[in-house]
């Protein structure tokens, strides 16, 4: 390993002595969890040694904003469906997902809820908004026909849709995709969950109106855990308290935001963070790292990240590495020492 | 909004009524293509006197152009002409057939349709179930068994062994049950497989998967997610078989002696008897024109996006 690494090593343990106990740890959140994952792992039924999800191990607490960054085929979409309970009856889920303290298959199930990428293709283009938004309402809380418009409005008004009645009245493609996903996060409120799993919410609308999204969540966020997932490092950085970064199935670096961006840890998460443009100073040559992301059913015995690593010991070919570290930052790496 | 729904509605009956001119103009084309109707009436062996007598009465020796605007003023005077064997107004032996065929029909797509659409949401809805299966393999046998196959099975089983039901005629209810169930086989089976696909689709699709992540009960989603959205094709299906039923009921009413206009096109085909071949096809394309017309604007009022879409 280079030096530079080596040097970048040191600054999250000096941090450790300035925030003491303070700090917020890597894993374990602070007070009872809303959402705890342990040990999951995910597999075809059909062919058990492939594994799409391998010891996933995090815990998030109320008011959290959790950036789940990884690329595409990582396994983020995998983790939010299996934690949404609507994953496909192809999977088979090893492993303990509790929401406050309770398993998942006892949990209400408007104790989360879920926002996508495309969100007009999550609505029913043939029904209107409102019916939608008033469906839910009714089906949640038993609310007669008035009462669910009522609440619906008060719903959309607090998403920052002034007119709630207009839009109600409207069918999805009428509407922007900004205007959709808050029609979505919405609904995602009718249901008061204790956590809302973001996939991607913003980046198909333009860089306003995801502005205004973030914002929004932003705003939302101190009565719920927020699971957002994205590929853009710019916005976890800035919103979120935490960010893990999701490689192969498996979660190879987790840590506090600013922490991960100052001295990400693991190489991947480096060579993550060296392919962003930066947005001051001189433009530099942007790295990726060689190779592409293993398919689930030829992942090795080691390491998965060995074969594109440039500080690849010999261990790393036969023994997978697990998370360890400092409280507020922890990683998968067997070079950490390099 | 509305505005705009009002131009589509005019624009696609405009559409429908120039399709309707076009049709009548090959059926005019086609008549003078088949044949010279002298020659068709008159048999070949009638001599040259007889046969200008007869071109003259019936205003065959003037120009081609005077012919189509006559034949063009007749047909909106309602008048195609006199029908060689019954000696009457042409359409008026038609439309009184009408009534046979339209009783057979309606009971026949009512069944076809019922029947169709709930195996289709049944075969989608459970795949892998006995039902499902059974529901995907009776579809199979509907499609692949001809009707006229079919008719002589359950007139065999029904008729001749069993002596339950008649085997043809129109005397009571009675003789409309095994042609109404041997027409609807085929359209339910067609009506089932483009349900099923359909359904299929929908409940693959995002906007069930997040209605369920809500936590929507799943009668509740068949009933006001799924349906709506397949209904659109499944709408498409019905309009094509109710717009052939007129014409489709042909075998079925021969094989069964149903006096309806099926079975009067087969004899007047055979009789030669022009202007009664001539108003049933007119009929029959006018029929299917209008059906389309009517799916057309079913669309507009199932899919709120199809009154966007279009211009």
């Amino acid at each position: 390993m280079d030096q530079t690494s080596s040097h970048a090593l040191e600054a999250p343990y000096a941090r450790t002595l300035e925030h003491g106990s303070a700090g917020r740890p890597a894993i374990a959140a602070g007070g009872a969890p809303i959402l705890s994952i342990t040990g999951l792992t995910v597999v075809l039924a059909e062919q058990p040694e492939t594994r799409l999800l391998e010891a996933v191990q995090f815990e998030l607490r109320k008011g959290e904003f959790f950036a789940l960054v990884g690329e595409s085929g990582s396994g983020k979409s995998v983790l939010c469906s299996t934690i949404m309970g609507v994953a496909s009856s192809e999977l088979r889920c090893l492993g303990d997902i509790h929401i406050e303290g309770r398993r998942l298959s006892d949990v209400d199930r408007r104790q989360r809820a879920m926002i996508y990428q495309q969100p007009s293709l999550y609505l029913n283009p043939v029904r209107n908004i409102g019916f939608q938004l008033r469906e839910t309402v009714q089906v949640l809380d038993g609310l007669s026909k008035k009462e669910a418009s009522e609440r619906a409005a008060d719903l959309l008004r607090d998403v920052g849709i002034n007119d709630p009645n207009e839009t109600m009245r409207k069918y999805p493609h009428e509407m922007s995709g900004g205007m959709n996903q808050r029609v979505m996060i919405a609904m995602a409120l009718a249901m008061k969950p204790k956590l809302l799993i973001a996939d991607e919410p913003t980046s198909a609308l333009d860089v306003t109106t995801q502005k205004q999204i973030l914002d929004l969540l932003e705003r939302l966020r101190s009565d719920m855990a927020i699971l957002f997932v994205t590929h853009d490092l710019g916005v976890a950085l800035q919103r979120s308290d935490r960010i893990g970064v999701l490689y192969a199935g498996q979660l190879v670096e987790i840590g506090r935001a600013d922490l991960v961006a100052r001295t990400p840890l693991h190489p991947y998460t480096r060579a993550l963070f060296s392919a962003v443009p930066p947005l001051s100073g001189r433009p530099r040559r942007l790295h990726s790292p060689a190779g592409s992301l293993p398919e689930p059913t030829q992942r090795q015995a080691g390491c998965n990240f060995a074969s594109r690593c440039s500080g690849r010991l010999d261990i790393c070919r036969h023994t997978r590495p697990t998370l360890q570290g400092i409280p507020q930052q922890v990683v998968a790496c067997h070079n950490l020492e390099a | 909004m509305r505005r705009n729904t009002r131009k589509i509605f005019a624009s696609k009956i405009a559409r429908a009524l120039v399709t309707v001119v076009l049709m009548v103009t090959s059926v005019f084309v086609l008549m003078r293509c088949a044949g010279d109707p002298v020659t068709v009436l008159l048999g070949p062996d009638a001599t040259a006197d007889m046969r200008a007598a007869y071109s003259g009465e019936l205003g065959l020796d003037r120009p081609i152009l005077a012919q189509y605007l006559a034949y063009l003023h007749n047909i909106v005077r309602g008048s195609l002409g006199v029908s060689y064997v019954y000696r009457q107004d042409a359409l008026g032996v038609v439309l009184s057939h009408l009534p046979l065929t339209l009783t057979l029909t309606c009971s026949a797509l009512t069944l076809a349709a019922l029947a169709g659409v709930a195996a289709g949401i049944a075969a989608a809805v459970f795949p892998s179930s006995f039902i499902g299966r059974a529901c995907t393999v009776g579809t199979v046998v509907g499609l692949c068994v001809p009707s006229f196959f079919l008719a002589i099975v359950l007139m065999l089983v029904f008729s001749i062994q069993l002596n339950w039901l008649p085997t043809g005629g129109a005397e009571s209810w009675r003789s409309l049950v095994l042609p109404a169930v041997t027409m609807a086989a085929a359209s339910s089976a067609v009506l089932a497989r483009y349900t099923r696909v359909a359904v299929r689709e929908s409940l693959d699709s995002r906007y069930v998967l997040a209605a369920f992540a809500r936590g929507i009960p799943f009668w509740r989603i068949l009933i006001h997610h799924v349906l709506p959205n397949a209904a659109v094709p499944i709408l498409t299906i019905l309009g094509l078989l109710i717009g052939g039923a007129v014409t489709g009921s042909t075998v079925v009413e021969t094989v069964f002696s149903w006096p309806g206009i099926g079975n009067l096109f087969v004899t007047s085909v055979g009789n030669r008897d022009i202007p009664v071949v001539q108003a049933i096809v007119l009929l029959a394309g006018t029929a299917m024109i209008m059906t389309n017309l009517a799916v057309d604007l079913g669309y507009t009022w199932l899919d709120p996006r199809s009154k966007s879409s279009e211009t």
